[in-house]
């Protein structure tokens, strides 16, 4: 709790954990190096336009971080617990936290005029002319949709055959494909772009798509220099143990550079809640959802012992779940946004899946065993407790419309919920015995039929 | 029916929640009749079971009737009112020199009338000499109280009337659950589309045009994500938050984190329908956000409520006639029961304790130096926690913490620790049987004086009975006491409109100013809501319409962000617990219990599980379940239900001993507003292990 | 007056017209005549598999010793009828005699469909239909060869189980991607594939039989496939389907239907209304059954208007199936292909437990619109009931 805590790099991931770390009471000195960075996943809404590029701000961190925003770390001496800047200030800690990030990959060399990355902080809103977007990941897919429910024309290139690269299984890609379409996103799978020129997009067939902006999600390359230059263990990213370890115990990664599972917003509290002594808690298998097209996939598509699969090609909605006992190991969903919800938290909190798996897909509520069909002894009245038989008493004894039934019984004299049913059930005793009291308005009882009631 | 001219008959409002709703009592003891009174606008005639039986509480069966000293065989026996007054007070009196006036503890509730509210608060300061008082109502309202005040200046439940909402096209319920708290209220709600965000399908969110139903503990992340997607989708109200309004800018940089997916994936709301509920809020020309016990009773309850008026502030609705944000107020008189001095931190008039202008207001009024008035105490659960340790005499009025207080169990102990536990009641509650004196009370239909409704509404409350003989009002036993404290007594009146009259002069200048209302006025029918600064003010049945009780203004909004609660489900406690009630009872059911009406409507404590939860359990429909989290463990007839998530289970908490809710509660608290954490526990559900 | 029924066929349907007509018809107004065309009464054929392991002909029999002892009923094996004249309301008969009818119903069945590809005629080619192709299948089997069975549907699978229980090595070839192509969908017949392969069934799907060779001696030798496999074997059972035998029918000027079979109504009328058609002889409004189900429920509604009760017609579409196959439990219920417009399919595979179920629901999510079931059947009782219920 009260260590020094140095955290190299200043993206979201990084400013997470250091509010994280003062909200769970680290008290010892905390400081970041680097330009703070802006909110993951406003990029899109800054893209399109809903938002302006500053909304994207980070808030400012708790009282007693020092922020050092104009250096660059060039240097880590594990030896001496200490990382030297650009400007030759060395900066001691206790624990390293490196979230140095990563670069966006570029698709390609000839790719000129107004082109972006889409992770990657958003300056400004695109132009409202044609707009291609490179890839075939959530990012480029929800960046297409998004902009393409903005009235501009877009078109999604990828190379694969289909969307999101086997995270979902082929029936649910291809309706993915289908509702983009159907959303008005141009789809050109199994395509590349070779050359970019101001307001032309052309394809490896040669294909010239109108596009004034270019946005690409290609890939990321995570920066490892300083990790590796320190004899850190990397291979693709910053290798680290399931508590976001290096090689070295002293420091941790953690964000775009590190290569561990969740995102650097679920790994920040993982870690802020390691630091601090309490338990962490890093989420289990990869989760991809695509929010904006009621989307999701988890796991391998397939995995599991048993395979649940729900097709509604009418309304275009599937999902496969491969669940392992009753937990779920895998799931390909498309277009059951609730579905999508109630997945995710089974899987996320490992929790058993419910016994009504078709209403779980659906998102309709459980059939339940046993549930009781309304009988006489069913309450109608709960702000009274009045029952329907304790009402059929009422009525033949010629309360017979509902102001009469109300002032007999006191049913419908609480919140008023029940003034349809009491109409309803004034019908229906009619109804059964045409033969009873009929017309009028009646006196209220002067005792109230309670017969249902215990001793 | 008839009624004869010589019956007595009288206008006055129900014993039970904060909708205080009109009713007409008639007939002599033993053959009181109620109505509803048709003419009051918050009920309309309607009334609810409770309502409609509370005749019955006026004579229940074992209605204290007699003061009770203990006695050294350790029972409580019969005896006077001299000898129970002069017993009390010699202990309080030797307390204190052993130990020093903090070692003498108050404990309040949201039930009394503001005379006996008030003049509690003056009791423990002056007469006491105490800082150690609060109240029930610490478990109630003060979460809203302390968003509310931080946001708007000022805090009453709503700052406009209840009618007002039978005009609005879209209301968001944010735990609250009306249909079967405060029944009556659902018939101004009979227009509007409803939202309601609730762990549970309750009555009120059957009634819903939109259910959010998020896991127990994230609501705040919740109310964080429909702020974010009203401002995605443009549907702010940027005018308004320009110029009435600060703090926005700081309170997006958190929201901005809570996107639409980030929330789904922790409360588990569709993206879909947050979208729709924000769609529903902000296209509505009239539209209201409403807070409840659910969204309050948490160890984040003041942010959770500050994030859900933030949404209301960002969509511009508080400050606008049909419009706004408010929180529905719970016990009968939790509205003027959090105003004049029966909580820690506080004097009458809505004072800080700690405001050097309010301490010298109020201790002019009390003919006191300043410096002779303490400082601020413990809150509730602190108070209660410290019985037996610090604080060795608690005097309760109006409350049954052995039953209501979080982590139950607990706080019996604690009570149990006491050198001397008062406790001045009508029944003989779960904490009246540990108490060493007891002291018969009056109630409702056999009193004078005033209750807040949860509008801020002045209300009178009107004796048809003499009480029983034997019993006495607690002003009575205040006096008595005082003077055997050595006050003088006429500082410590015990006609309530004499109390009144002070408490208005005590409450000028402060945020909840009484000092232009007074009984005729009131007893003339005039529809008072405060602040009514002078005599002839109409009162304000509406606030902040021209602007905000801040100095410069404008409202707040608070840069709040999410965090969990204090404690999570894991592999030894996999469930949620939610506490909260059912229509029949009330509170600690200390007083419907008695009601057989009620008792046989919801009689004994039962546990809301959803079917594949019970079978994962080994539990059938009907079964006896233990219920246990970290704290204790409480035992309930499973009642097999859809109505709750598999992660969670639903325990009311009106009933006593083992059947006690509040055993397995988590008394984490609050940071702001010392509330505790109610409305979450981590549990496991077991069959009940044989007795 | 008595009269006279004369029933062309002695199937399972054939004779369950019988027995139902002698049950209802108390006062024996009826003299019924049963041409048998084979040399034995019914016998189950579904269970035909079941004959070689030994069992003979009268385990298998129908006709209890009640059936063949009374008086009313002329059973007449080896009989088969050959035309009818409906002028003069007679039935010639293979033996030269001449029956005349006040009513007769058509129940003919079916033949075997044996797809034309060379070497279908080859000496060690089969039919799976009649106890004499089984016998014939017996005599020929070679323990421990290989022997292919052509159609993966519900006989063929049947024949498969004979030949593995003669002691050969079964293969079934089927042109559909699955096993059952009529009773399952693609997720069931995976779980059948799956639990037949592991009983030592080998499965060639989707794919055709473009030839079968001869060796030297002219007889099978060799069956060659459209994916380029080539399976030695001595032995070739066709089960690909049956053919309605409607032939007396269309010499008798009477309609059949657009794919072949009697042409009747929902009351198995033909257009003679002293004639009618039941069971895989019969195209009901145009549509075939082939399955034995259907066909008790068409002798049903024929037994009643021939005692004069009032007939429920026959019910159409169900064709809910249930079955072991090889010791694999397998069912089909209602609109199991989900062609109804609007149908959501809710699929469970089990691969641990060797199960599939898919539910065929109507578009409000919760109506049962139809059903299959494969590796455990259990539920189908249940299935059913809610299907009718509806």
């Amino acid at each position: 709790m009260n260590d020094r805590v140095l955290v190299v790099g200043h993206g979201p991931a990084a400013h997470r954990l250091v509010h994280r770390l003062r909200a769970l009471g680290h008290t010892g000195p905390l400081t970041v190096l680097g330009r703070p960075g802006t909110h993951h996943g406003l990029a899109t809404a800054v893209l399109t336009g809903a938002l302006p590029p500053d909304a994207a701000d980070l808030p400012a961190h708790p009282a007693g971080t020092a922020e050092v925003h104009h250096v660059r770390a060039v240097r880590i001496d594990r030896a001496r617990h200490a990382v030297h800047a650009d400007d030759g200030t060395v900066h001691r800690y206790d624990t390293l936290v490196l979230a140095t990030g990563a670069r966006p990959r570029r698709p390609g060399p000839h790719l000129g005029g107004d082109v972006r990355a889409l992770r990657a902080p958003a300056r400004s809103a695109v132009g409202d002319g044609p707009v291609a977007v490179l890839g075939s990941g959530p990012y480029a897919v929800e960046a297409a949709l998004a902009l393409r429910r903005t009235g501009r024309d877009t078109v999604l290139v990828h190379p694969g055959e289909r969307l999101l690269d086997g995270l979902l299984d082929p029936d649910a890609a291809d309706l993915l494909a289908v509702r983009l379409a159907a959303a008005g996103v141009d789809l050109r799978p199994g395509r590349t772009a070779v050359e970019h020129l101001p307001g032309t997009l052309v394809l490896d067939d040669g294909e010239a798509l109108p596009a004034d902006t270019l946005l690409f999600d290609t890939g990321l390359r995570p920066t490892t220099d300083l990790a590796r230059a320190a004899g850190l263990a990397v291979h693709r990213a910053v290798t680290v143990d399931a508590l976001l370890r290096t090689s070295d115990p002293a420091v941790h990664a953690l964000g775009d550079c590190a290569d561990a599972p969740g995102d650097g917003w679920e790994q920040a509290e993982a870690l802020a809640r390691l630091l601090t002594g309490a338990t962490p808690r890093l989420r289990p298998g990869p989760v991809t959802r695509l929010p904006a097209a009621d989307t999701l996939a988890i796991g391998t598509p397939g995995d599991g012992d048993q395979q649940l699969t729900l097709r509604d090609p009418a309304r275009g909605r599937y999902a496969a779940l491969g669940l392992r006992g009753e937990r779920i190991v895998s799931a390909s969903i498309v277009g059951l946004p609730r579905a999508v919800a109630a997945v995710t938290q089974l899987h996320d909190r490992d929790l058993p899946v419910p016994a009504d798996r078709l209403a779980l897909l659906l998102g309709t509520p459980a059939a339940l065993p046993g549930a009781a069909e309304p009988g006489p002894d069913t309450v109608v009245c709960h702000c009274a407790t009045v029952t329907r038989r304790t009402l059929a008493t009422a009525w033949h004894a010629g309360a017979c419309d509902p102001a009469a039934l109300t002032a007999a019984t006191r049913a419908g004299s609480g919140c008023g919920g029940c003034a349809g049913e009491l109409r309803a059930l004034c019908q229906a005793f009619a109804r059964e015995d045409p033969a009873a009291p009929g017309t009028g308005a009646v006196p209220a009882a002067r005792t109230r039929p309670r017969t249902e009631q215990p001793v | 029916m008839t009624v004869s001219a010589a019956e007595p008959q009288v206008a006055t409002h129900c014993p039970y929640c904060a909708l205080q709703c009109g009713t007409r009592l008639t007939g002599a003891r033993g053959a009181v009749q109620v109505r509803p009174d048709a003419d009051f606008p918050v009920n309309r005639g309607g009334l609810c079971q409770k309502g409609w039986t509370a005749p019955a509480l006026l004579d229940v069966r074992d209605r204290l009737r007699t003061p009770l000293v203990r006695g050294a065989d350790g029972d409580l026996h019969p005896t006077d009112w001299d000898t129970a007054l002069d017993t009390v007070a010699a202990g309080l009196r030797r307390i204190r020199a052993d130990h020093g006036p903090d070692a003498v503890g108050v404990f309040g509730g949201g039930g009394l009338t503001n005379e006996k509210a008030y003049q509690l608060g003056k009791f423990a300061r002056l007469a006491l000499g105490t800082s150690q008082i609060d109240y029930n109502g610490r478990f109630c309202m003060s979460s809203a109280a302390a968003a509310g005040i931080a946001a708007f200046g000022l805090d009453r439940g709503l700052p406009f009337p209840v009618t007002d909402l039978g005009r609005a096209e879209t209301v968001l319920l944010a735990g609250a659950n009306p249909a079967e708290t405060m029944p009556p209220l659902m018939r101004h709600l009979e227009r509007a589309r409803l939202i309601v965000v609730d762990p549970r399908r309750t009555r009120t969110a059957e009634r819903a045009a939109v259910h959010l139903q998020p896991a127990p503990g994230t609501d705040l992340a919740l109310a964080l994500g429909l702020l974010h997607l009203a401002v995605v989708e443009g549907r702010t109200d940027t005018g308004y938050l320009r110029t009435r309004t600060t703090g926005f800018t700081e309170a997006w940089q958190r929201a901005a984190a809570w996107t639409p997916d980030r929330v789904e994936r922790l409360t588990g709301v569709p993206v879909a329908e947050q979208r729709e509920a924000v769609r529903l809020l902000a296209d509505a020309d009239r539209a209201y956000v409403l807070t409840g016990r659910g969204a309050e009773q948490q160890s984040k309850g003041s942010d959770t409520v500050a994030a859900f008026i933030n949404l209301a502030l960002a969509l511009g609705l508080p400050g606008r006639e049909g419009s706004g944000y408010g929180c529905l107020t719970g016990q009968g008189n939790g509205q003027g029961g959090r105003e004049h001095g029966q909580k820690a931190d506080q004097l009458p008039g809505y004072r800080s304790i700690t405001d050097p202008a309010a301490r010298a207001h109020v201790a002019g009024v009390w003919g006191v130096a300043p410096e002779e008035l303490p400082g601020p105490g413990r809150s509730a659960y602190e108070l209660l926690d410290a019985l037996g340790r610090d604080v060795k005499a608690l005097l309760v009025f109006g409350s049954n913490p052995a039953v209501s207080a979080p982590r139950a169990g607990h706080v019996t102990d604690r009570l149990a620790a006491l050198d001397l536990l008062v406790v001045a009641d009508f029944v003989p509650s779960e904490t009246a049987r540990m108490a060493d004196v007891v002291l018969p009370v009056t109630q409702w239909a056999e009193e004078e004086g005033t209750l807040t409704n949860l509008e801020g509404r002045v209300l009178r409350r009107r004796r048809l009975l003499a009480p029983p003989a034997g019993v006495r009002g607690d002003l009575d036993v205040l006096h008595g006491l005082a003077v055997r404290l050595g006050r003088r007594a006429d500082h410590f009146p015990t006609v309530p409109e004499t109390v009144f009259e002070e408490l208005r002069r005590a409450s000028r200048g402060g945020a909840a100013d009484y000092s232009g209302i007074d009984y005729a006025r009131l007893d003339a029918g005039e529809a008072l809501h405060w602040p009514c600064p002078e005599p002839g003010h109409p009162g304000t049945p509406r606030l902040f319409l021209d602007r905000f009780a801040h100095p410069d203004g404008r409202a707040r909004l608070a840069a709040v962000d999410h965090r969990d609660a204090a404690e999570l489900p894991d592999g030894q406690r996999p469930l949620y617990a939610t506490t909260g009630r059912v229509l029949a009872h009330y509170q600690s059911g200390a007083q419907t219990r008695r009601i057989p009406e009620l008792a046989a409507a919801a009689p004994e404590p039962f546990v809301e599980v959803h079917p594949d939860t019970a079978a994962r359990a080994g539990l059938g429909d009907g079964d006896l379940a233990d219920v246990s989290s970290a704290r204790g463990t409480v035992r309930a007839r499973v009642r097999l239900t859809g109505s709750v998530r598999t992660d969670t289970v639903f325990l009311p908490f009106h009933f006593p001993g083992d059947g006690r809710a509040n055993l397995i509660t988590n008394p984490a608290l609050d940071p702001r507003s010392r509330m505790p954490e109610f409305k979450v526990s981590a549990v496991r559900i077991a069959p009940a292990e044989p007795a | 007056m008595t009269r006279t029924l004369v029933v062309a066929g002695h199937g399972m349907v054939g004779h369950r017209l019988v027995e139902d007509l002698r049950s209802h018809d108390r006062t024996d107004a009826w003299h019924v005549i049963v041409l048998a065309e084979e040399s034995v009464p019914a016998y189950d054929r579904v269970a035909l598999s079941s004959r070689v392991d030994g069992r003979g002909a009268d385990s298998l029999s129908l006709a209890g010793p009640a059936f063949l002892a009374d008086p009313a009923v002329d059973l007449r094996l080896s009989t088969a009828a050959v035309a009818v004249d409906r002028a003069a309301r007679t039935v010639h008969c293979s033996d030269g005699t001449r029956l005349r009818y006040d009513a007769l119903v058509l129940a003919t069945g079916a033949r075997p469909f044996v797809p034309p590809v060379p070497g279908h005629d080859l000496p060690g080619c089969h039919r799976y239909r009649t106890l004499d192709d089984v016998d014939s299948i017996r005599a020929a089997a070679r323990p421990g060869r290989a022997g292919v069975v052509i159609g993966g549907g519900l006989l063929g699978l049947e024949a498969a189980n004979a030949l593995r229980l003669l002691g050969m090595e079964p293969h079934v070839v089927e042109l559909a991607p699955r096993l059952m192509p009529v009773q399952v969908d693609d997720g069931g017949g995976a779980v059948l594939a799956r639990l037949i392969g592991e009983l030592g069934v080998r499965l060639h799907l989707a794919t055709a039989t473009t030839a079968i060779d001869a060796g030297p001696d002219g007889r099978v030798a060799a069956v060659r496939l459209g994916d380029g496999t080539r399976i030695d074997t001595p032995l070739v059972v066709f089960s690909a389907g049956v053919r309605p035998r409607d032939e007396l029918a269309r010499d008798a000027g009477l309609p059949v239907g657009e794919r072949g079979g009697v042409l009747v109504d929902t009351h198995c009328r033909t257009a003679d209304p002293r004639i009618w058609a039941i069971g895989d002889c019969a195209a009901v409004d145009g549509r075939c059954y082939g399955l034995v189900a259907p066909g008790y429920r068409m002798a049903e509604t024929v037994t009643a208007q021939l005692v004069g009760l009032d007939p429920a017609p026959f019910p159409g579409a169900d064709t809910a199936t249930r079955l072991k196959l090889l010791g694999v439990d397998v069912a089909s219920l209602g609109d199991a292909h989900a062609t109804t417009p609007g149908a959501i399919e809710f699929a469970t595979t089990d691969t641990r437990a060797g199960t599939y179920r898919k539910l065929v629901l109507a578009p409000d999510g919760h109506t049962l619109l139809g059903a299959i079931l494969a590796g455990d059947a259990s539920e189908y009782g249940a299935l059913r009931a809610s299907l009718v219920h509806h």
